[in-house]
C-alpha cells in the first residue's frame, strides 16, 4: 500500500513522453498527496502557460526551483521526501508570457544507479537493500535542495556533499564545483548567503570521520577568498545560516550525528539536554570565533540576520520543539498519510554581547522565510514567508509578509485546494526598498492537478495574485529557488 | 623508523625475487580509470602487526603506469604463499601523491582488491585479502571509484 495514487498518475503520463498536454491527464485523477509523486518523465517543457490576470511587463527572467522529484525509480519508492534525486525548474518569465521547462538531475549517483538498473546508496531516510556503501560523501549526492545563479554559473545545491555545476543551456550536469585544492567534496550548504556586492559565505557539516564545519569565503567572481574546518564535537544536521555585517552565525541543534543505522536520518538523535550551540565567527579571520547558547529547538530556515552598532546580533528562526516533522510527516506524506508534529514558528533571536539571550516566540506555523536579497545580512523590515493552521500534513495554506516593526500581517490565503510552496522577492526594475516588488513562486493546485506561478504585489499580498500561470500538470513540491533577471 | 620504512618495500621486492620455485604470481586488472592523465599506482600489501591497512608501512612493492587505457594488468611475480591485499590509485595530477580534501576525504580515484570498500575509509585487510597458494597463480580486480 504505498502512495497508490502518485504511481498510478505517473504511468499514465508516462506515456506520453516529454511533452504534456493536459489532455494526457486524466482528471480527477489527483489527491493531495500528487505533490510527492515522480513526474512522468526526466524532462518536461511546455511552451506558454495559461495565464489568470495580468503579468506585470516588466517582470522578466527566470525562477529557478530545485526539489526532491525522482521518488519512485527501479521499483522503489523513497520512503522520506528528502531522498529523491532534485529536478531543476524554471519559469521563464518574457513580460507577456511564461513558459516551463524541468529536467531530473542526472548526478553520478543517479547515472550509477540507473546503468545498475536499481538504487544503490542508502537515501537521506530510506535503507536501501544491499546499499554500496558510500566512498565519499559526493556518492550520495541528489542535488535535490536549492540553487545558485552566481557569476554567470548555475549551480544545485545539496547540502552533504559538492555543489553540482548545471550546464545553463541544458541544466546538463557537468561537475561538482571544487572551491580550490584539498577543498574537493566538502560539504557546501545549500543556503549560502550572497551579499549585494556579489560576495558569498557559505558553510557545510560534515559528519565523517573528523566532524567539523567548514567555513567558505568566496568572492563576486567566484574566486574562493578563504575556507577552513573547524572540529566541531557533537555535529549534527545543520541547514541554514546567517550573517551580519561581521560575523557568520550558525544554530546547531542538538540533532546530532550517532552512527550505527544505515541512513543518515536514522543516525541521528536528539539531544535536548545539550541546548542550541550558536557559533559565531568572523568574517575577517574564520580564527576569531565565540559560542553561545540557546534553548533546543529545531529549525531549517533564518529570514536573515544583522547586527546592531552594540555588537547585538539579531536573527529569526523557524523554529519548532523539536525534528519531529523530519522524522514523521515528510515521511507519512511519502505513503500517503497524513501525520502531525509540533509546527515550526517564526521566532525571533537576540544575542547580546554578553551572552544574554531575548527570545520572542511566534505562535502559529511558518516556514520559508525570505526577505528582499539586497537586505541579506543587513537590517529588514519586512519578511515573506508560509504560515497557515496547525494541523496534521502541510500546514502551510497562506503567503505572508510580515512587518517586524509593528508585527503586522498582510496574507493571502490559498484554501483547502492549493499548496503554496517558498515565494521569492522580485524588485520592481530600479528599486532598492524592500517592498516596491513583486512576489513570485510555485502554488500546487492538487484537486485539479495542476502547479501554478504566483506574481504578487509584495504590498499588497491581501489583494491576492495579480497574476497566476498555470502548468497543465503538476510538478513535485519543491523546496527552494531564486529569480535571475537574465 | 622512517629509513626503515622507505627501506622495507624494495628489501621485501629483492628478496621475493631470489624466492624458490614454491612461490606464485599475482595478476592485478586495472579497471575504471576515467582519464588518461597521470599514472595509476598499484601496491601489493602483507599484514603487519601495529599496522592499519592500507598504511605504507605493510606495502611490499609497487608498480607505477601511466594512465592511457581505462582498464590495464600488471603481475607481481614470485609472491611467496600467503595472504596479500592490493591498492590502487589514480594520481591524475601527477603529483606523485594520493590526494585528500582538508576533511582527509580521497579526491582522487582508488579502489582495493576485491573491489572491497569501507564505510567512509578503507576496507579492512580481510576484505581485501587474496589468497596465494603454492601451487598457482592469482588473480584480482580493482575498479576505480572517483
Amino acid at each position: 500500500m504505498i502512495g497508490r495514487r502518485p504511481f498510478l498518475l505517473g504511468g499514465l503520463a508516462a506515456a506520453a513522453g516529454v511533452a504534456l498536454p493536459s489532455r494526457t491527464f486524466a482528471r480527477p485523477a489527483s489527491d493531495m498527496f500528487v505533490g510527492w509523486a515522480t513526474p512522468p518523465a526526466d524532462s518536461l517543457a511546455h511552451a506558454s502557460l495559461t495565464i489568470e490576470g495580468r503579468l506585470p511587463d516588466d517582470l522578466v527572467g527566470i525562477l529557478r526551483r530545485n526539489g526532491p522529484a525522482v521518488h519512485d525509480r527501479h521499483g522503489l519508492r523513497y520512503e522520506h521526501w528528502f531522498d529523491g534525486d532534485g529536478m531543476m525548474q524554471e519559469f521563464v518569465f518574457s513580460g507577456a508570457s511564461v513558459s516551463h521547462r524541468g529536467r531530473v538531475i542526472h548526478t553520478p549517483k543517479l547515472q550509477r544507479e540507473d546503468k545498475a538498473g536499481r538504487r544503490l546508496f542508502h537515501a537521506f531516510g530510506t535503507d536501501i537493500p544491499d546499499a554500496l556503501p558510500a566512498r565519499r560523501p559526493d556518492d550520495l549526492n541528489v542535488a535535490n535542495t536549492s540553487l545558485l545563479d552566481h557569476n554567470g554559473e548555475l549551480l544545485a545545491l545539496w547540502e552533504g556533499g559538492s555543489a553540482s555545476v548545471l550546464d545553463r543551456d541544458t541544466l546538463d550536469w557537468t561537475g561538482f564545483r571544487s572551491w580550490g585544492p584539498g577543498l574537493e567534496g566538502l560539504p557546501f550548504t545549500a543556503h549560502p548567503k550572497v551579499e549585494a556586492d556579489g560576495t558569498v559565505w557559505a558553510f557545510g557539516f560534515s559528519l565523517g570521520a573528523k566532524p567539523a564545519i567548514v567555513l567558505y569565503h568566496i568572492g563576486a567572481d567566484g574566486v574562493l577568498v578563504k575556507a577552513t574546518a573547524l572540529p566541531v564535537e557533537p555535529l549534527g544536521m545543520v541547514h541554514d545560516f546567517v550573517i551580519t555585517e561581521r560575523h557568520l552565525v550558525i544554530v546547531l541543534p542538538p540533532f546530532v550525528h550517532e552512527p550505527g543505522h544505515d541512513t543518515f536520518l536514522g543516525n541521528h538523535a536528539w539531544r535536548p539536554e545539550l541546548g542550541s550551540r550558536v557559533l559565531i565567527v568572523s568574517k575577517d579571520d574564520f580564527a576569531d570565533r565565540r559560542w553561545e547558547q540557546l534553548p533546543a529547538g529545531f529549525g531549517f530556515h533564518h529570514g536573515n540576520g544583522w547586527e546592531d552598532a552594540g555588537g547585538t546580533i539579531r536573527f529569526d528562526l523557524c523554529m519548532a520543539p523539536d525534528p519531529g516533522l523530519m522524522t514523521g510527516p515528510l515521511k507519512s506524506v511519502m505513503r500517503s498519510e497524513l501525520d502531525h508534529a509540533a509546527p515550526a514558528t517564526h521566532t525571533l533571536f537576540a544575542i547580546h554581547p554578553d551572552g544574554r539571550t531575548r527570545i520572542e516566540q511566534g505562535s502559529e506555523p511558518a516556514e520559508f522565510p525570505r526577505v528582499a536579497s539586497g537586505l541579506t545580512g543587513l537590517r529588514n523590515r519586512y519578511v515573506y514567508l508560509l504560515t497557515g493552521e496547525d494541523r496534521p500534513g502541510w500546514p502551510f495554506s497562506r503567503v505572508t509578509r510580515r512587518d517586524l516593526e509593528n508585527g503586522r500581517d498582510r496574507s493571502f490565503e490559498f484554501g483547502p485546494d492549493r499548496i503554496p510552496e517558498e515565494h521569492v522577492f522580485v524588485p520592481f526594475p530600479g528599486s532598492r526598498n524592500e517592498d516596491q516588488g513583486w512576489l513570485v513562486g510555485t502554488v500546487l493546485d492538487w484537486r485539479q492537478g495542476r502547479t501554478g506561478v504566483t506574481v504578487f504585489d509584495a504590498r499588497h499580498l491581501d489583494h491576492g495574485p495579480l497574476a497566476t500561470a498555470w502548468l497543465p500538470y503538476p510538478l513535485p513540491l519543491g523546496l527552494h529557488g531564486q529569480f535571475s533577471h537574465a | 623508523m622512517i629509513t626503515l620504512f622507505r627501506s622495507a618495500p624494495a628489501c621485501a621486492v629483492a628478496t621475493l625475487l631470489s624466492l624458490p620455485a614454491a612461490a606464485a604470481d599475482l595478476a592485478v586488472t586495472v579497471e575504471g580509470i576515467r582519464s588518461s592523465e597521470g599514472r595509476v599506482f598499484v601496491a601489493v600489501h602483507q599484514p603487519r602487526d601495529g599496522v592499519s591497512f592500507p598504511g605504507k608501512p605493510g606495502m611490499i612493492a609497487g608498480a607505477w603506469t601511466d594512465a592511457g587505457a581505462t582498464s590495464f594488468r600488471v603481475a607481481f611475480r614470485s609472491l611467496s604463499p600467503g595472504r596479500y591485499a592490493v591498492s590502487v590509485y589514480h594520481d591524475e595530477n601527477g603529483n606523485s601523491q594520493f590526494d585528500s580534501n582538508i576533511l582527509g576525504v580521497p579526491t582522487e580515484g582508488y579502489g582495493f582488491s576485491n573491489d572491497a570498500a569501507g564505510v567512509a575509509g578503507p576496507p579492512e585487510f580481510d576484505a581485501a585479502a587474496v589468497e596465494i597458494d603454492s601451487d598457482g597463480a592469482a588473480a584480482t580486480t580493482v575498479t576505480l571509484s572517483y
